[in-house]
């Protein structure tokens, strides 16, 4: 998936509110990002919407924005 | 102050010699603003029932007071109430009853608060994808919770969180009731209903407490419940209402009945007790169901009565069920036109606040008398 590609999946995915698909595609951001602080922001957003979802990938999210300095 | 210019002796005198409320109780907007204040936000009052939100996670926003409130049950199923804002920004939080499936976000800026609600996620509060700031602890800063209390299902709040815990308050009323202190099984979406009449919400509150009104207006009622097979009910600063002895169990024509609560005693076979809960929650009991009002004052002459009708198991047919809800539903209707009339008599410049039957309103009366002593501590204390 492209960087366009990601960002229109990205759009979509805001405007269906799906929280699951969110994290998911949020996640794909933050392992292709190319700055430590792009991973952070993307990780971020990923971490939040697992949040919202319940989902059980909360949990190693959190964990890898506390590696990254990015949570405490 | 002097005895003679107590604005309030007049109600709280005894029952032969006392007055009503007077009309600005029911048509001013500063004297209920200051009314709300003494005997409801200090008190325990009812918001909602714990059946609006049945499973873990449910939710239901609503406002009480002005004060916009959320209901939630946590993942333990307890029932909390908390204040609906953000406490970044004060952004509503939940703005439509839904299930809260992980955490309760902030459609704002994402603040993430649990169910139990802490808040455990800052996103970008210490920068772009940093999340964490030393100015902002989230231990300080979780949802503000209301003091709440469930019993028979009815949430209540004290929104001033003075008041004394509610077992404590209602520790009688607990106590005569306690052979129904057993589950209560709601009857689902047809056992529930809200009226909205066009009046005060004390006057219903009034009209429920005696039996004074039921040949009149409940004639229905004469053919097997007789005004003289009634009783009152009377515990002053907490409570009153009537009781009956002449209780008969629905039936349907196959001979279903609902069944009984468990193990109570011979008195209830052909007993039921009608109370009204200071402030605003009507209860009734009855040896095969009960029921709940929690009415919402929604304006100084709109009240929205919320109805629940409860049973002793889950196993009555969905037909039995019906017909007690329309049973119910036809008694509480034909109260309508007398709570409103008596709304729009509050508007006649003349009235004095009326005079009670010292035989027959006893019950009312004690609810006019509560509703002045809280009106005359929070201006004592004021």
């Amino acid at each position: 998936m492209t960087k366009d590609e990601l960002q229109r999946a990205l759009i979509a995915a805001h405007e269906d509110g799906d929280r699951a698909v969110l994290s998911a595609l949020y996640t794909r951001a933050a392992d292709a990002a190319e700055t430590p602080e792009e991973a952070a922001f993307f990780l971020t957003h990923a971490y939040v919407f697992a949040l919202d979802a319940g989902s059980k990938a909360a949990p190693e999210l959190r964990a890898r924005l506390v590696r990254a300095g990015a949570e405490r | 102050m002097p005895k003679d210019t107590d604005p309030f002796a007049a109600i709280r005198a005894p029952i032969h010699k006392a007055r009503g409320l007077p009309n600005a109780h029911y048509t001013d907007p500063e004297t209920i603003a200051a009314e709300s204040r003494a005997v409801l936000e200090r008190q325990w009052a009812g918001i909602g029932v714990g059946a609006d939100v049945p499973e873990p996670g449910d939710a239901k926003p609503m406002e009480f007071l002005g004060q916009p409130l959320l209901l939630l049950r946590d993942g333990a199923g307890q029932v909390r109430v908390f204040y609906n804002i953000c406490r970044h920004r004060g952004m509503i939080l939940v703005d439509k009853p839904r299930k809260i499936e992980g955490v309760v976000r902030c459609p704002y800026h994402s603040w993430c608060y649990a169910k139990d609600g802490r808040l455990i996620a800052t996103p970008h509060v210490g920068g772009p994808g940093q999340n964490a700031h030393d100015a902002i602890n989230r231990a300080d800063l979780g949802l503000l919770e209301v003091a709440s209390h469930v019993w028979r299902d009815v949430v209540f709040v004290n929104l001033s969180g003075t008041a004394a815990p509610f077992e404590e308050v209602q520790a009688d009323l607990i106590a005569r009731w306690q052979e129904f202190d057993q589950p209560l099984f709601h009857g689902g979406p047809d056992s529930t209903f809200t009226l909205n009449p066009r009046t005060n919400w004390k006057l219903a509150i009034e009209n429920y407490c005696e039996s004074y009104h039921l040949p009149w207006v409940h004639p229905g009622l004469n053919s097997y419940s007789r005004l003289e097979d009634h009783y009152h009910i009377e515990a002053p600063g907490l409570f009153a209402g009537q009781g009956t002895r002449v209780y008969r169990q629905l039936e349907a024509d196959d001979g279903e009945k609902f069944a009984d609560f468990e193990d109570l005693s011979e008195f209830w076979d052909e007993a039921a007790e009608y109370i009204a809960v200071f402030p605003n929650v009507l209860l009734g009991v009855h040896r095969d169901h009960a029921f709940t009002l929690v009415l919402e004052p929604v304006a100084h002459d709109q009240t929205a009565e919320h109805v629940h009708l409860y049973y002793a198991n889950e196993e009555s047919s969905a037909a039995l069920r019906a017909e007690n809800a329309r049973r119910w539903r036809e008694v509480f209707e034909e109260d309508i036109g007398v709570v409103e009339g008596m709304q729009r008599g509050r508007a006649c410049q003349v009235f004095d606040g009326g005079r009670f039957s010292p035989a027959m309103d006893g019950p009312t009366h004690l609810f006019h008398a509560w509703v002045a002593a809280c009106m005359t501590e929070f201006r004592d204390e004021g």
